[in-house]
């Protein structure tokens, strides 16, 4: 019996219309990515449900999610003056359990394009026809936890070291709703 | 000169942020920038006896830093540049990418796809935090990059200086020792960024004149009797912050826009809202009612043709072209609103208004029908419905003042029983549909 976490399934879920007054706000949809996790373990776990950062391929239909600590993708020549990184929202996953974590993820990717000027310069390609998952997600056997005060350094420096991360591609296997 | 809004993203939400971290300065501008249409350049002129915060603004706007600072609002999504995931947080990071340093600041002010975003107060508590307060917060890091004064732990001045803007608007102060947060709401202490009667204000020359405190009266009588009616305001506040700060600040520029939007559409919205609110909370007092037409009619201009000021208000409200012979007034109004038709509270808490307000007087037709047929449009049915006693009592309350005329009860009944199927019960209860009746 395997004493860690294991991505089982996953689905997508149309996303919600927008309303013309949240359209009008430019509030984007959300598709919803049903992440099915089994512990098989004898203990109870605790896994990360936020998602942190997504990338789409639309030439492969690969959608990349982390449900784990993405510092390792920010690319060369960005230097970060704040990115103080949050507690993650987590879930508990008890033993022999399968929890299934909802994530909404945006229906387009803004992808980055040669630049003409000072403003940013990309392009927004749909998240559509979504042929494989790969998903990152980070746990541990205790929850992490905020210690007020800490420095930036400090809580990266826990984050990357916290517990251990599970990665799998998944195709997704249904579509509800 | 160094700050930048970036074309790319919301520039008109970081200009209404950048107003309101300004105070309501009508010194701060923008201008285009030569070969670079990816952004406008903030201009600021300070005026004396603005706040700490419009201090810092008006020290990063006019101070040439070498390094540019460009601002983008995203609707959350990933900032392109980082690759992270901006929903419910604002970045700050020196991007060299292009060869030449520029400071970034990236914000999601969708406030997490609109469920808000919260901080910690010293005793944990969940704290509200909107989108002004944000960008101040990244701008603090963005100054201290752009001096080079960067703290090994660069969070605890960010918090400090976002404290500092907290205390300006009344809103809970922020724990600097802790830099949590995430998606959800939070308590705002009873302070707010978005009551500011922009637009009035600067029409009246101040935040505290009598016609906005008038203003405010009437809108805290009516509006914020009930939760319900506090969320339609809400929402109506969050649209006029959409394109109201921009205007506001070019008025307090020139007194001509000043003045014709101050007798065009202020006056008469201000005795507009005077009305509804008798016909709301006082309906059965004629002698009050018959006052409010009255000054109404003496809020209208003498001396405007109001056919074409009402051809012209129809057109905006239609997102049609203005009629040929509109006066440069509206085709300015136009340019400025163009958002305000699609959003369905601005348009009706303030287009549909000066629409009938300016036709009725052109056509003399009667505006006690007009206003109770305007308090019927209210677009409640797409709020979330109360719940339990706030629902029955919410329903008791709009039965007894603004929809006390059975006629107007039911025709806003149809629309609540088609969007809120689940307070079948309570609608009946209190006359807003009848069983068995032609709902």
């Amino acid at each position: 019996m395997s004493n860690g976490l294991r991505l089982a399934n996953v689905a997508v879920r149309p996303p919600t219309p927008v309303t013309e007054e949240e359209a009008a706000h430019h509030v984007q949809e959300r598709q919803h990515v049903d992440i099915a996790v089994e512990n098989s373990g004898a203990n109870p776990l605790h896994a990360w449900s936020g998602m942190r950062a997504f990338a789409f391929d639309s030439s492969t239909g690969e959608l990349e999610i982390y449900l784990a600590d993405p510092s390792a993708i920010v690319p060369p020549g960005i230097e970060f003056v704040s990115d103080y990184p949050r507690v993650p929202p987590q879930v508990v996953i008890a033993a022999g359990a399968t929890v299934t974590i909802d994530v909404p993820v945006p229906t387009v990717m803004r992808r980055r394009v040669p630049s003409q000027g000072l403003g940013m310069s990309f392009v927004e390609e749909p998240i559509e026809n979504i042929q494989q998952i790969r998903i990152h997600l980070q746990y541990a056997d205790v929850p992490f936890q905020a210690i007020v005060g800490e420095s930036l350094e400090e809580r990266r420096s826990r984050l990357q070291s916290h517990g251990q991360v599970v990665e799998a591609v998944l195709t997704p296997t249904s579509s509800k709703e | 000169m160094t700050l930048f809004i970036d074309q790319s993203g919301d520039s008109s939400a970081v200009f209404g942020d950048l107003y309101s971290i300004s105070r309501q300065d009508g010194g701060l501008g923008d201008s285009n920038v030569a070969g670079d249409p990816t952004v406008i350049q903030v201009t600021y002129i300070e005026t004396a006896g603005q706040p700490a915060t419009a201090d810092r603004l008006n020290t990063l706007v006019n101070t040439d830093f070498g390094t540019p600072i460009v601002l983008t609002a995203l609707p959350g999504g990933i900032d392109p540049y980082s690759g992270l995931d901006v929903t419910g947080n604002g970045f700050t990071y020196i991007d060299s990418t292009s060869g030449a340093d520029v400071i970034r600041i990236v914000y999601d002010d969708s406030q997490c796809v609109g469920s808000g975003i919260f901080m910690f107060d010293v005793d944990g508590n969940h704290i509200s935090t909107p989108n002004p307060v944000i960008l101040y917060h990244e701008l603090s890091h963005a100054f201290r990059a752009a001096t080079g004064t960067t703290q090994p732990n660069d969070e605890i001045p960010a918090e400090t200086d976002e404290n500092v803007m907290r205390s300006e608007l009344g809103l809970c102060l922020r724990d600097v020792n802790n830099h949590d947060g995430g998606c959800g709401s939070g308590d705002s202490c009873g302070g707010t960024t978005n009551n500011g009667c922009f637009i009035v204000s600067a029409a009246t020359g101040s935040r505290e004149s009598a016609v906005v405190l008038r203003l405010k009266l009437q809108r805290d009588r009516i509006f914020r009797a009930t939760d319900l009616g506090s969320r339609l305001m809400d929402a109506i506040y969050r649209d006029y912050y959409r394109f109201s700060p921009r205007i506001a600040a070019e008025m307090q520029k020139d007194p001509v826009i000043r003045d014709v939007v101050l007798s065009i559409a202020v006056r008469p919205l201000v005795a507009w809202y005077t009305l509804a609110n008798v016909l709301a909370l006082t309906p059965a007092d004629d002698a009050a009612a018959v006052e409010a037409v009255a000054g109404v009619w003496a809020a209208v201009p003498s001396g405007i043709e109001a056919q074409e000021v009402a051809a012209a208000l129809r057109s905006i409200q239609a997102s049609e072209p203005l009629p040929a012979d509109a006066s440069l007034i509206f085709v300015y109004l136009a340019e400025r609103i163009q958002q305000a038709p699609r959003m369905p509270f601005a348009s009706w808490a303030i287009l549909e208004p000066l629409v009938r307000v300016w036709t009725t007087y052109a056509s003399g037709s009667d505006v006690l029908e007009a206003v109770q047929a305007w308090l019927v449009a209210a677009p409640l049915e797409t709020l979330e419905p109360p719940a339990g006693q706030e629902l029955e009592d919410e329903l008791a309350f709009l039965a007894s003042g603004p929809f006390a005329p059975l006629n107007a009860r039911q025709q806003v009944g149809r629309r609540l029983l088609a969007a809120w199927p689940e307070t079948q019960i309570a609608l009946v209860r209190h006359g807003f549909v009848v069983v068995g009746g032609d709902q």
